[in-house]
């Protein structure tokens, strides 16, 4: 139903107008220039770089290689989250709470966290392995999974699950269990049952996910960069990195970023094409969502949910408790016997201990500024966004919602390079580099900000907003008494979304201002120079900063990102 | 076929469900009661979809009680309706007997006749969503028919339909029913549906039985005030009689009330004098309401007896005293 808009007669504020300045300026113009260098690469149009990369087989030997990670990581994570989503939409059982709890820690751990929780948990000489080879009396290492493929589709199936569980998680929970009934009675036994009546219905959720997933995969970066571990294993956007920062072969890498995002914007394409067929008018019950078993689960089925919960727990917190703990630990003898020190995080604050002493209070204080700025401006931004899409009926509306979503879908490795380029336009940058990162990190946050508020907006009746006009509130009066209140814990969660967002964002930070100490950046460099217990302990402290933000903002676990 | 339940029973949380259920072969049977009333959780019993505490289920002389829901050929039709929203109406109609593994040639002709049957004709290929409500319960109703079911369960089924289209629909089920000779047990808050359908009637109340019988033996004579409050209007008037152990009162409905401006309390007449409190009128007659500290009584009157009693400007701020008067063959003594 398309109820018309409480104030379809009234003119948005032309103060609207600078969010498609900033969308002009900081968005569109990097990415332009990027663009641009891949068919001008001296200043004049010259096909032949562009040309000479799409057709040499080494890009085709990275291309066929993001999209077989890509598939497989999206499989990996739909095969992870598939019975998370069954058991939260099927049953009513002791820790379901603490599951849809964990699944949401993925969306706001920083890569770099990820990528070194892997090294420690899964290492060689890791977490993991060194409890199986005490538990089994090995004297190797069982588990070799760190650079090389299987590191990749793990870290990815860490970080994509929770959005295959989600996504098909909250469609199931409203398939009405009539049907199902409708379907047993008629005959049909439990397996049948699914592949009939519930995989089809469920196929739209799957599919989003599983395009969802496939974006993220084909565009991840830190993960590749670290994990993967060398040119073997390189994939589109590590490749563009590569060009333009070790080869300084900026027309390549711009050429490369074409066919990165016609790509991107391919994949897009064809999943919404694909979505708007298979949509059929969903039957969902309205209402609260229940557990929809009132049998109690079955010996077996309680089984197999202790067995997921712990796997989960397992893959979710594993890699996180690792690095805490390795960061409070120091080798004493050379077999590796370890004792309890905070002498790494004396390192990190003190002088004295090499390229990283001292690391920690100028990285925390640059996380925290650019932190607190992004998300400030994505919040605005973002919000403007929602209010310009959801409230007024504007002859480009759908135009202006492609244009301001496209964020979502151009890899922050790109837009990193477009800043680098403008960047190297302007002769003496100072202090102006933080405005940049700060405006890049907005850029990359406030499509989540708009998201979350414009579902909020949605939900506000317009009738309720006439009701607040026909009793006498202006305009104005309407957003700050009515609208506002109603937003509030939403913007809470967005900014505090939008602050992890910055605070743990390497892609385009590494790209455009490597030099720049950030906690991420600092981190990603003690993992090269291979000072893990280091690195371990500024990651602890991106956990701390991370956990103190969404508690000072109060975010419950149901606020939908 | 012939239903029967022996000793069953389920206990929840805060509820528990206590009551046998019998559907003779052929038979319509109504589930009766308010919400919470244990009448859902019996026929879920019943389909399969609740396992039970205890008791067993028989359908003929089979015993169903450990069979799964989809080896019991039982029929289940919802209140909101279930239609599979990625089938078309055909599939939704097939997928039963697609599931008995019938022929492609059989299932097109079955169908065929089941959207006859609905008065659906032609309405093969649409999909649920392009349908009404009263067009998505005839497919409900066609597809839980289908497979030719030992039985049918019809939860609430009308309950999402407007007034009018649910005294057509009820009908139209009852003569389905009644053609194929389906054993039938159909669950309803809506007494009137329940009075018009049934060929018995089982009224229940926090999961257990109150009352079973024709419509006729229920409307007149109800065991307690529970079920003549809950079908049909009734006037339920303390008994004068000794303080005995068990509260006792008169049972009788408004329509067999007269009024009067004086007593005709006799042998066979029982008389209240009471305040009147409000006069409504609502078509073929009004309905007049009396009142005392203790109870309150109603009565059907036509236009003669309001111009008899010179009440028709009655005013609320100086009302009559009138009598209520109920022929005593028109009463009856029920346990409250």
């Amino acid at each position: 139903m398309h109820l018309p808009s409480a104030r379809s007669w009234e003119r948005p504020h032309p103060a609207f107008l600078t969010l498609l300045l900033f969308l002009a300026l900081f968005f569109y113009l990097p990415i332009g220039s990027v663009l641009l260098k891949g068919f001008f690469p001296k200043g004049s149009f010259d096909p032949s770089v562009f040309i000479d990369t799409v057709t040499s087989p080494y890009t085709l030997r990275i291309l066929w290689f993001t999209f077989f990670q890509a598939i497989l990581s999206t499989l990996f994570s739909l095969m992870l989250g598939l019975p998370g989503a069954y058991l939260l939409s099927m049953y009513s059982f002791p820790g379901r709470k603490l599951v849809r709890a964990a699944s949401g820690v993925p969306f706001v751990l920083p890569p770099i966290l990820v990528v070194l929780g892997f090294v420690i948990f899964f290492g060689n000489s890791g977490l993991l392995n060194s409890i199986l080879m005490r538990l089994f009396d090995l004297s190797e290492p069982p588990l070799r999974v760190l650079y090389s493929l299987k590191a990749i589709i793990l870290a990815h199936g860490f970080y994509n699950f929770p959005i295959a569980l989600r996504l098909i998680a909250s469609l199931w929970q409203q398939l009405p269990p009539s049907q199902e009934w409708a379907a047993q009675t008629l005959g049909a036994p439990r397996r049948r049952l699914f592949f009939t009546i519930i995989l089809p219905q469920l196929m739209p959720a799957i599919l989003a996910a599983s395009a969802l997933i496939f974006m993220f995969c084909f565009t991840s970066f830190a993960i590749i960069l670290v994990l993967g571990g060398g040119p073997q294993f390189t994939t589109v956007e590590v490749e563009i990195y590569r060009l333009a920062k070790t080869s300084f072969d900026i027309p390549a890498a711009g050429a490369l970023s074409i066919i990165a995002l016609v790509l991107t914007l391919g994949i897009m394409g064809i999943y919404v094409k694909l979505q708007n067929k298979m949509a059929f008018h969903q039957e969902l019950s309205s209402g609260p969502v229940r557990p929809r078993s009132y049998n109690r689960p079955s010996k077996t089925g309680f089984i197999g949910i202790a067995v997921y919960i712990a796997a989960m727990l397992m893959i979710v917190a594993g890699p996180l408790v690792a690095v805490v703990v390795r960061s409070l630990q120091k080798p004493v003898t050379r077999a590796g016997e370890l004792s309890f020190t905070l002498e790494w995080y004396q390192q990190l604050f003190s002088s004295g201990a090499g390229q990283f002493g001292r690391i920690a209070l100028p990285a925390i204080r640059n996380s925290v500024l650019i932190g607190i700025l992004a998300a400030a401006a994505a919040v605005v931004v973002g919000t403007a966004l929602s209010y310009l899409t959801v409230r007024y009926r504007l002859k480009f509306g759908r135009l202006i919602d492609t244009l301001s979503m496209a964020p979502l879908a151009i890899s922050s490795v790109i837009l990193g390079l477009g800043y680098f380029l403008i960047s190297r336009t302007i002769p003496d940058l100072g202090r102006a580099r933080i405005f940049m990162i700060v405006a890049a990190h907005a850029v990359i946050a406030y499509p989540f900000v708009a998201r979350t508020v414009s579902s909020v907006l949605k939900k506000i009746p317009p009738s309720q907003l006439q009701a607040a006009m026909l009793l006498g509130a202006s305009p104005g009066k309407v957003f700050r008494t009515v609208e506002f209140p109603v937003m509030l814990p939403a913007l809470a969660a967005a900014a505090a979304f939008a602050f992890a967002i910055s605070l743990g964002e390497i892609n385009a930070t590494l790209v455009f201002s490597s030099s720049t100490v950030t906690i991420p950046l600092a981190i990603y460099r003690m993992i090269g120079s291979y000072n893990f217990f280091g690195a371990c302990a500024l990651g602890t402290i991106l956990v701390a900063v991370c956990a103190l933000a969404f508690t000072l903002f109060d975010v419950s676990g149901n606020t939908e990102i | 076929m012939e239903l029967t339940t022996r000793n069953l029973k389920r206990r929840f949380a805060d509820f528990s469900f206590d009551a046998d259920i019998h559907a003779a072969e052929g038979e319509l049977v109504c589930l009766l009661g308010p919400s919470g009333c244990g009448k859902t959780t019996g026929l879920q019993l019943i389909a399969g979809i609740l396992a039970p505490d205890q008791g067993s289920i028989y359908l003929g002389q089979r015993e169903i009680t450990a069979l799964p829901p989809w080896k019991r050929n039982i029929g289940l039709v919802f209140q909101d309706y279930a239609l599979f929203p990625h089938m078309t109406v055909y599939e939704n109609i097939a997928y039963g007997l697609r599931q008995q593994g019938a022929s492609k040639y059989s299932i097109t002709s079955r169908v065929e006749e089941l959207l006859d049957l609905v008065e659906l004709p032609g309405y093969s290929q649409r999909r649920p969503e392009q349908l009404s409500g009263g067009e998505k319960q005839r497919v409900a109703l066609a597809r839980a028919v289908a497979p030719s079911p030992a039985l049918l369960l019809l939860d609430e089924p009308l309950s999402a339909l407007d007034a009018r289209l649910r005294t057509q629909l009820r009908r139209e089920i009852r003569n389905i029913q009644k053609r194929i000779g389906l054993t039938t047990i159909y669950v309803t808050h809506d007494q009137e549906e329940a009075l018009s359908l049934s060929d018995r009637i089982i009224v229940m109340q926090n999961g257990t039985i109150q009352q079973s019988g024709t419509p006729q033996e229920l409307y007149n004579s109800p065991l307690n005030e529970f079920v003549a409050r809950f079908i049909g209007n009734s006037n339920l008037v303390p008994c004068n009689t000794q303080a005995g152990s068990d509260r006792e009162v008169y049972f009788f409905r408004p329509e067999d009330t007269r009024i009067h401006a004086c007593s005709t309390e006799s042998s066979d007449t029982i008389s209240f004098q009471l305040t009147l409190k409000s006069l409504e009128y609502v078509g073929p007659y009004y309905i007049l309401e009396g009142v005392n500290q203790e109870y309150s009584v109603r009565a059907h009157a036509n236009e003669g007896d309001l111009t008899r009693l010179h009440i028709s400007d009655f005013s609320p701020e100086d009302p009559p005293q009138l009598w209520f008067c109920i022929e005593r063959s028109k009463t009856k003594i029920i346990s409250s």
